[in-house]
């Protein structure tokens, strides 16, 4: 009896566990399927049309790193696509973030029905219509979200920019999507002192957006309109509070202004980092000194005075 | 009177010494304004502050390698050096003078002479500003002209920072010390008397001055007496 009950328990455990495991797998397996092909860093195709050159790739390891990691393919894709080869009609296949983001109550913090009115006032929806689109900067396959989670600030500027470069310093897209050619990015922002030290510590966005807007702001700004007074991110009141350190704990902004924020994040800039202790003790030690030295000057005076009578 | 008076301050160090002054009163007016920098600043804006600020700042640098070659050279650099001998006891016999002496109108216990320009304090504290404060405000401020070189990484925190706090600490100490050196320079023998001297190069010794007083008073009695 005790065999069996042994063996049954055995049964239990075995079988439990790797259906749980099996479970936790089979969108794994079920993209392996997608990814036994699609995972080779040059499938792609040339668009006859446009005659540009559009990858199929996606990388297993940046899509299992990304926000997207626990969705399977045919999640947002069509179940169509299962079958191989694929139904050409398949290649027209629209697909819309807020399919998904709109109504989702756990999205509500990302404020995408806003994204989506901001990026209509975008210069590039507005000079590029229905062109362009959420996935021309955030790649579904690889997207993380940075600026609310990162302890580094430098990691997400970095992420962030990138997402901008990936056109801005390819001029080959930005032609095929607008018909122009842009000055280079160094020629355009030769006016930028430390031009080098900026892109490294500050998002693209935080200049070349409004920053009005409840989440990450998307009203992409045309160049006129862009930030170039230094004074609005080099000040106690920094723009950049409302943008980069936007989700920086509110405390550590009230009196301290930038200081805890700048310890966090390691980052100094002038006139917008002010340590409140340090200048507090300034202050005192220019008022003691002052007040020092004007006791002494009186009393030297009446001194002096007595020793004339 | 100027036969009575030192000729301790040469030409050079007057030049050196008065656009130290205006080059350090310039870096304070725009330091102040980077620091506390406002949108619609009234007073300056921050891209005008930073070029006056950087201008100031290569200049005050060559400025000081004019004073410290000059320093060598000219041999005036003994004056920052204190006596080693009785040093603690003088320094304390100088604060006394400060604190307490110079209410009773007793005299200066360190007499200005050629050999001895710098009373102790003066010299521990010369000392230390021009060879240590100085050089450090320098070296940060020329790392922050080119920050791009400044170590991203130091104990853990962004060396930029680092280097930006050390600056505007030491800058804020040397306007400390600038406010303590022109008060003092109020109190030799009259108020304006060491600011002459720092614009003539002449010294006037206040003994001196009671001596020719003194015999002033003398010939004018003896005037009086012959007229009686």
């Amino acid at each position: 009896m005790k065999f069996l009950i042994t063996a049954l328990s055995l049964f239990i455990l075995v079988s439990v566990k790797p259906a749980a495991k099996q479970n936790s797998l089979s969108t794994k397996d079920e993209n392996q399927n997608c990814l036994r092909c699609h995972s080779m860093a040059t499938l792609s195709y040339r668009d006859t049309t446009t005659g540009i050159i559009k990858s199929l790739a996606v990388s297993p390891k940046e899509f299992y790193n990304s926000n997207h990691k626990d969705l399977a393919c045919i999640d947002c894709h069509s179940k169509d696509f299962q079958t191989f080869p694929h139904n050409a009609k398949l290649k027209n296949e629209n697909l819309y973030c807020l399919n998904c983001h709109k109504d989702e109550p756990k999205f509500k913090q990302f404020h995408f029905q806003s994204i989506e009115k901001e990026f209509k006032q975008s210069v590039h929806y507005k000079k590029l219509g229905n062109k362009f689109t959420c996935f021309d900067c955030h790649d579904p396959h690889s997207f993380e979200i940075h600026a609310r989670v990162s302890k580094d600030i430098k990691e997400t500027v970095l992420y962030d920019n990138m997402i901008c470069l990936n056109c801005h310093e390819n001029n080959s897209k930005i032609k095929y999507l607008s018909g122009v050619i842009l000055p280079s990015l160094t020629t355009s922002h030769s006016w930028l002192p430390h031009m080098d030290l900026h892109w490294k510590s500050v998002r693209c966005i935080d200049c070349h957006t409004s920053p009005n807007a409840p989440g990450v702001s998307h009203i992409i700004l045309p160049k006129d309109k862009a930030v170039k007074n230094c004074v609005e991110c080099h000040s106690r009141n920094s723009l950049l509070l409302q943008t980069l350190y936007k989700f920086e704990s509110k405390q550590s902004r009230n009196k301290e202004g930038f200081l805890n924020a700048v310890i966090l994040n390691n980052s100094y800039v002038i006139g917008a980092t002010r340590n409140y202790y340090l200048n507090l003790l300034s202050f005192i030690i220019f008022g003691l000194t002052l007040i020092a030295l004007s006791v002494h000057g009186i009393l030297r005076t009446i001194a002096k005075k007595r020793k004339l009578k | 009177m100027k036969n009575e008076s030192l000729y301790l301050y040469p030409v050079w160090l007057r030049i050196w010494h008065w656009l130290n002054a205006l080059l350090f009163l310039s870096l304070i007016f725009t330091g102040l304004n980077l620091q506390y920098a406002k949108i619609n600043s009234p007073i300056i804006d921050f891209h005008t502050a930073i070029l006056i600020h950087n201008i100031s700042g290569i200049t005050l640098t060559l400025n000081y390698l004019f004073f410290f070659i000059l320093n060598i050279i000219s041999g005036n650099y003994k004056h920052y050096l204190p006596k080693l001998k009785n040093f603690a006891k003088n320094m304390l016999l100088q604060l006394k003078f400060y604190l307490s002496g110079i209410f009773k109108n007793e005299e200066h216990p360190f007499e200005t002479s050629a050999n001895q320009k710098f009373n102790p304090l003066q010299q521990i504290t010369y000392l230390n500003i021009m060879y240590a404060l100085f050089p450090l405000l320098l070296i940060t401020g020329w790392a922050l002209l080119f920050p791009e070189f400044i170590l991203n990484k130091l104990f853990e925190t962004s060396g930029l920072l680092l280097t930006a706090v050390f600056h505007t600490t030491i800058g804020f100490l040397l306007s400390i010390f600038m406010i303590g050196h022109i008060y003092l320079a109020t109190t030799g023998t009259t108020i304006l008397s060491n600011f002459k001297s720092m614009l003539t190069g002449w010294h006037v010794h206040e003994n001196h001055i009671v001596k020719s007083q003194l015999t002033e008073i003398t010939i004018q009695q003896v005037k009086n007496e012959n007229e009686n």
